[in-house]
């Protein structure tokens, strides 16, 4: 094994590189925030005076608008990306993604609802969201098995009919939402963007990704065996019952969680695990961390593409259909043993 | 010692297993025979706990192994499952060591002293070589023994193999059985289901034989691996020749050989 990078090491580089991501995206935008502003910043920031920064638009740019909205991005991209990789094998299917099982659908229908009935509050939008989602993956589930019991395409299909229904409802919202006062904004939040990410964002999404990503870490190791199939993993001792139940209950939190926060961002949660366990292998140990960061790190620089290509910002869910669509069909084209026939 | 008394099993419409009684001692080799769709995977299952008998009660060391949980069956059970390519590939050393999962508790990994038994198990088995290699590129009979492995890495007394050699060549065939048989002299009892009447006929020390869910025949091999039974199982004239069992037209083509 000479000479060759280990997974601990790529691990090491993907989050050296997220740093530096996250340090240029403080300096892309409309905005100019050039590197020696950002120094002066930190020179007032760590200075007698940091009172002075109150009145700097520098700082008001970076703290209450870029940095907020990238740490807000590189939660949701890890937290696709991640429930994505969970999915795959607790369904021991790699074509799933949360899109494809039908809960960014479900947890989409649950922002419009919450936005359209809840008086605004973003507690509830999350909250009702979640139980959207939970319901979609669990009517996937449950069709899939009728109709065709462990088989990977039932599942695709299954996923395709929940998300087709959602997406009916969310339509219907939409037709039956004002089309002066409510309209646009549902719209909009479900295109997807981070224009409106704060820290209230930040601080609701922060405790769900971490607490799930906790969560899922700590299973790994069976959740490795899951992925030989359920009657192989009960037979090595695993509950495979709880074991499911875990997992989805925690990777749908996190994809209500990005949805509420940044509306129905597509392709992440199917492309990036498969671009993970590439790099890494499937053993989850890595695999998860993998996804996690590389997740964090495309969405990041998808979303750099989002807010700097044209003036006025182009919605995330847009750039990454338009970047990970046509990058599957390479991965399916050109990497046949990945597990997809 | 495993038991299983007055067992049935039925899918919603009909009837897998009428009556089974089967009993199993420490160090036995015993191979279940039956033509497709006799019961022999339902009855499998039924006694790895993975399914639960409508009727009839399964003691696995005096215990009930309703009563059981996975882990505390898989302590005691392994089950070698067919041969095949997994979804996600894992290296082959990941794979034998999720046999020590039964030992571990609920959000631990295995560590050092798995893989050093692990690394053990594959010396003996002298598939050390194999370690690094990923499993669904190694070869069929490779993964059967690393299969073999994980099995004894999960400590149990009792193996249970569902058609162990099905994708296997004739030589790895024998030689996975003569591992297996190898096993019962430590003091592992093996369970096999079997397509091959002259495999549990060279290797196994009972034979069960089940018909339509209902078993026909059990006991020493000698007694109970007669043309008689075979045919009846079968539905087809089996002889008994020499080493082994064939069906009767096969016999028709040899004498013409002669001839």
């Amino acid at each position: 094994m000479t000479g060759k990078i280990t997974a601990a090491q790529k691990l090491l580089i993907m989050g050296l590189f997220l740093i530096i991501f996250v340090g240029a995206s403080l300096l892309i935008g409309n905005y100019n925030l050039s590197l020696t502003k950002l120094i002066a910043i930190g020179r007032d920031l760590l200075g007698a005076d940091f009172r002075l920064l109150f009145n700097n638009p520098d700082w008001s740019v970076l703290y209450y608008i870029r940095l907020p909205r990238i740490l807000t991005v590189v939660l949701v991209g890890a937290a696709l990306s991640v429930s994505g990789a969970a999915y795959q094998n607790i369904f021991r299917n790699p074509l799933v993604s949360p899109d494809i099982l039908g809960v960014s659908a479900g947890a989409g229908l649950g922002v419009a609802l919450g936005l359209l009935y809840s008086s605004g509050s973003i507690f509830y939008v999350y909250l009702i969201a979640f139980i959207t989602g939970i319901a979609a993956v669990g009517l996937t589930y449950w069709l899939s098995r009728l109709a065709g019991g462990e088989n990977t395409m039932f599942m695709v299909l299954a996923g395709i009919v929940v998300s087709s229904l959602a997406n009916a409802l969310i339509s219907l919202l939409k037709y039956l939402a004002d089309p002066m006062q409510n309209l646009p904004g549902i719209v909009f939040y479900l295109m997807g963007g981070f224009a409106r990410s704060g820290w209230q964002e930040f601080y609701l999404l922060l405790p769900v990704v971490i607490i799930s990503l906790t969560v899922i870490l700590f299973l790994r190791w069976q959740i490795n065996i899951f992925s030989l199939g359920e009657k192989e993993a009960a037979a090595l001792g695993v509950n495979t019952d709880k074991i499911r139940l875990i997992v989805i209950v925690f990777s749908t939190i996190m994809v209500a969680a990005a949805t509420a926060a940044a509306g129905q961002v597509s392709w992440i949660g199917l492309v990036i695990p498969h671009i993970a366990r590439f790099m890494v292998g499937s053993k989850y140990k890595y695999y998860l961390p993998a996804s996690a960061l590389m997740g964090s790190l495309s969405l990041l620089l998808m979303d750099n593409l989002a807010r700097t290509v044209s003036g006025a910002e182009i919605p995330i869910s847009i750039i990454t259909a338009l970047i990970g669509a046509p990058f599957f069909a390479y991965l399916l084209i050109t990497k046949k043993e990945s597990g997809w026939r | 010692m495993i038991t299983g008394t007055g067992l049935s099993f039925s899918y919603t419409d009909h009837r897998v297993l009428k009556n089974i009684n089967f009993k199993a001692e420490k160090g036995e080799f015993i191979s279940i025979l039956g033509a497709n769709g006799s019961g022999k995977t339902t009855f499998f299952r039924c006694m790895q706990g993975l399914l639960v008998p409508d009727a009839g009660k399964i003691l696995l060391d005096g215990e009930n192994i309703k009563k059981m949980s996975k882990k505390e069956i898989a302590q005691k059970i392994a089950v070698v499952p067919q041969e095949s390519q997994n979804v996600f590939d894992y290296q082959v050393l990941d794979i034998i060591l999720m046999g020590s999962n039964p030992w571990l508790s609920f959000a631990e990994s295995p560590g050092a002293i798995e893989l050093q038994e692990a690394e053990a198990i594959m010396a003996e088995l002298e598939i050390l070589d194999l370690k690094n290699k990923s499993f669904n590129k190694i070869s069929g009979g490779e993964r059967q023994l690393v299969l073999i492995a994980r099995a004894l890495m999960q400590k149990s007394s009792y193996l249970f193999l569902d058609e162990p050699n099905s994708h296997l060549d004739f030589k790895n065939t024998h030689l996975s059985l003569k591992i297996m048989r190898d096993l019962t002299a430590k003091g592992k009892t093996l369970i096999t289901a079997l397509h091959d009447p002259n495999l549990a006929y060279q290797y196994s020390d009972r034979v069960i034989i089940l018909k339509a869910g209902k078993i026909i025949a059990s006991g020493q091999v000698e007694e109970v691996m007669t043309a008689q039974n075979l045919s009846r199982a079968y539905e087809i004239e089996i002889v008994r020749e020499n080493s082994g069992f064939l069906l009767a037209f096969q016999q028709d083509r040899l004498f013409k050989q002669k001839a």
